[in-house]
């Protein structure tokens, strides 16, 4: 038993837990109402979205590859979803967008993927082409204007709790059924890259190209089915976000990508691929969500928050850094190069 | 990239090259289609807007060149401005030119140390460059918000307008300072040898470091010469809006400065500054050409980014057939 904590106190995700643990509790000690079960479900609902999109790029990050165009993915696919059923006067809840916003997310994002790995493209520059057309798409041929005609299903979905609860400061909050999304996601995820043949490809092809290819792998299979579910969870979260929200918005998520990206690699995610699981991820989106709502409890006024935000990475980046580590921790010597060997 | 001395094959295997055909080639379609369009108002339209994003996009290409990126561009852009805009705004109400200069030189330093940051964290703390630039990045927009309270700095001196829009020799100030750069960098990457080292660093880091290049310090100084870029297109944007905000640009031009970056066929060690120059104007024309000409459309001036997005994907594929195309003459 004492040998597999020590493996595991090393790995990535446990460091990051902790972390987040600990900042967590030292907001608490700032602002005790930061620690409440309401925040924490507040947290939960509002890395939602982001949780979703995040184990979207899984896949595709683990290829090695990069992909912004699930952004407008996401955006194409509720504004669409939207323009369509409020044609039909469609009137129930979220079912019917799903329908609609989920296989077209698929189906767009296979599309980058087969276009990206049959022309041997990287997935990166073919998806900031999709980016492009997406968004202007949605504002030149749909509407250039936010959408606030919900239909009468969706109304009441942002209060729609598994769990209520009742808190001073928050008032009546509670456990978001949307978490059941994201955790239906994130274990269909991890059985996927655990247990399937084609999930564990995408460790191997990131990891090895070479090996994987000559093993036998499909780099064209990977990249489609990789970029089909990233697809299909963008949708999922574009839609989630904008029933939430209560307006359909042209420009969803526009400028986010970086973000859902950042919290990925925060997570453990490698860039170059062939490392990164599921829980990795839902703790980059909410080591990113709790900084972010814990600099409001810590009473930070709204204009220093970016700042804030930044010179926390900023420190982050430099104590996390591995060169550092690896000299040390001195300073100065890291302008050096180690003549001793 | 070999240049084959075979007739057509330069024109398929040199990225710019393609770019000045498929540049030509817009420009006749839209000169036969759309009215106006070969006229000197549609010149001066284009060559001045297209600068500001073109010298982010030349800072981009470097840090993609070294298989990086420099995401904070856009706001290292705007936090150059937002200081050159306090110092004028420290200074008499009758702006000198001297004066002027100064403000400048201080959002060139402000660039630099921007560059310097993230040109530690990539090249001396091995720090992912998405990361290292997305942290500059909210750190740059962080300084702007706290220090402007969020509002945009308007009501600069008039003196800051001959930059952005003044025009010497028929040809706007911006599209000079532009081509000024180009040269510069086509220089600096061509004939020093700090480009040639910043070529190798990109191409394998370890060969360059057994070679006995500091490949760190190359890295930390290709990325202050992007944050120095940066800021000029900052000083730019700061004269033709007259203005600073440090929303200005976000959430696209970073994407915008991909774009002519993909296009260009930037990638480790291969930089063609001719390319990402011929890529801004491309996308600039095309973007004019196609807002005069749907401008009586609702929602036209949308279709330009639709359009860039096709236009990208097109060259793209196009690009990686020509590969497999070899013409004998």
């Amino acid at each position: 038993m004492f040998f597999r904590t020590r493996r595991y106190f090393g790995k990535h995700e446990v460091i990051l837990a902790l972390v987040i643990l600990t900042i967590s509790i030292a907001i608490g000690l700032v602002n005790p109402a930061f620690l409440s079960v309401a925040t924490i479900f507040e947290i939960l609902r509002g890395s939602i979205p982001l949780s979703l999109m995040g184990l979207g790029i899984l896949p595709v990050l683990l290829l090695g590859e990069v992909d912004i165009s699930f952004v407008g993915i996401a955006a194409m696919t509720s504004l669409v979803s939207h323009a369509i059923l409020t044609k039909i006067g469609y009137a129930s809840g979220l079912w019917g967008y799903a329908v609609i916003a989920l296989p077209l997310g698929a189906i767009v994002a296979l599309l980058v993927g087969f276009i990206s790995s049959f022309f041997r493209l990287p997935i990166f520059a073919v998806s900031l082409g999709f980016w492009l057309m997406l968004y202007g798409f949605n504002l030149f041929f749909i509407s250039p204007e936010m959408r606030f005609d919900l239909p009468q299903g969706l109304v009441g979905f942002y209060s729609n709790f598994l769990v209520k609860v009742r808190d001073p400061v928050v008032g009546e909050t509670g456990l978001h059924i949307g978490v059941l999304y994201v955790l239906t996601a994130a274990i269909i995820m991890w059985f996927l890259l655990r247990y399937t043949v084609i999930g564990r490809g995408f460790y191997i092809l990131g990891g090895n190209r070479d090996v994987a290819l000559r093993t036998g792998y499909s780099s064209v299979k990977l990249a489609c089915v990789a970029m089909a579910i990233n697809g299909t969870l963008a949708a999922l979260a574009g839609i989630f976000h904008c029933a939430y929200r209560r307006f359909f918005d042209p420009i969803l998520f526009r400028g986010s990508e970086l973000q859902v990206i950042a919290a990925a690699v925060i997570g453990g995610v490698s860039i170059t691929g062939g490392k990164g699981s599921v829980v990795g991820v839902l703790l980059g989106v909410l080591f990113v969500q709790v900084i972010t709502r814990g600099l409001i409890y810590l009473g930070i006024e709204p204009t220093w928050q970016q700042f804030v935000i930044g010179c926390l990475l900023i420190t982050f980046f430099f104590i996390t850094s591995p060169r550092l580590r690896l000299l040390g921790g001195r300073l100065i010597p890291v302008f050096y190069e180690r003549r001793k060997k | 990239m070999k240049l084959r001395i075979t007739g057509f094959s330069i024109v398929l295997e040199k990225r710019s090259l393609l770019l000045v055909g498929i540049l030509g080639s817009i420009i006749i379609i839209f000169g036969i289609t759309t009215p106006r369009f070969l006229t000197y108002p549609m010149f001066r339209v284009i060559t001045s807007q297209c600068a500001e994003i073109g010298l982010m996009g030349l800072g981009m290409g470097l840090a993609w060149m070294l298989n990086g990126v420099d995401l904070s561009v856009n706001d290292a852009a705007n936090l150059s401005a937002l200081t050159a805009a306090l110092t004028l705004r420290h200074l008499s109400s009758e702006v000198s030119a001297a004066e002027l200069l100064l403000s400048y030189m201080v959002a060139m330093a402000t660039g630099l140390a921007c560059g310097t940051l993230n040109g530690i964290l990539i090249g001396y703390l091995d720090v992912p460059p998405i990361l290292a630039t997305l942290g500059g990045m909210t750190l740059y927009r962080g300084i702007s918000i706290a220090v402007t309270k969020g509002k945009a700095v308007s009501g600069l001196p008039v003196i800051v307008t001959h930059v952005g829009r003044g025009v010497i020799w028929a040809i706007p100030v911006p599209f000079l300072i532009f081509v000024v750069i180009y040269i510069l960098m086509y220089l600096l990457l061509n004939y020093t040898s700090f480009g040639f080292k910043a070529r190798m660093v990109g191409v394998n880091p370890r060969a360059s470091y057994f070679s006995g290049i500091n490949y760190r310090k190359v890295i930390m100084f290709v990325y202050m010469i992007s944050g120095l870029l940066s800021s000029i297109a900052g000083i730019i944007i700061m004269g033709r809006t007259r203005s600073v905000a440090y929303e200005y640009g976000t959430q696209v031009y970073v994407v915008f400065t991909l774009l002519i970056v993909n296009l260009a066929g930037i990638s480790a060690g291969q930089y063609g500054v001719t390319a990402a120059v011929l890529a801004t104007i491309t996308l600039q024309v095309l973007s004019s050409g196609f807002y005069t000409r749907f401008m009586t459309l609702q929602g036209g001036p949308f279709f330009n980014n639709f359009l860039w997005g096709l236009f990208l994907v097109m060259v793209l594929i196009f690009s990686q057939l020509l590969k497999h195309i070899k013409i004998k003459l």
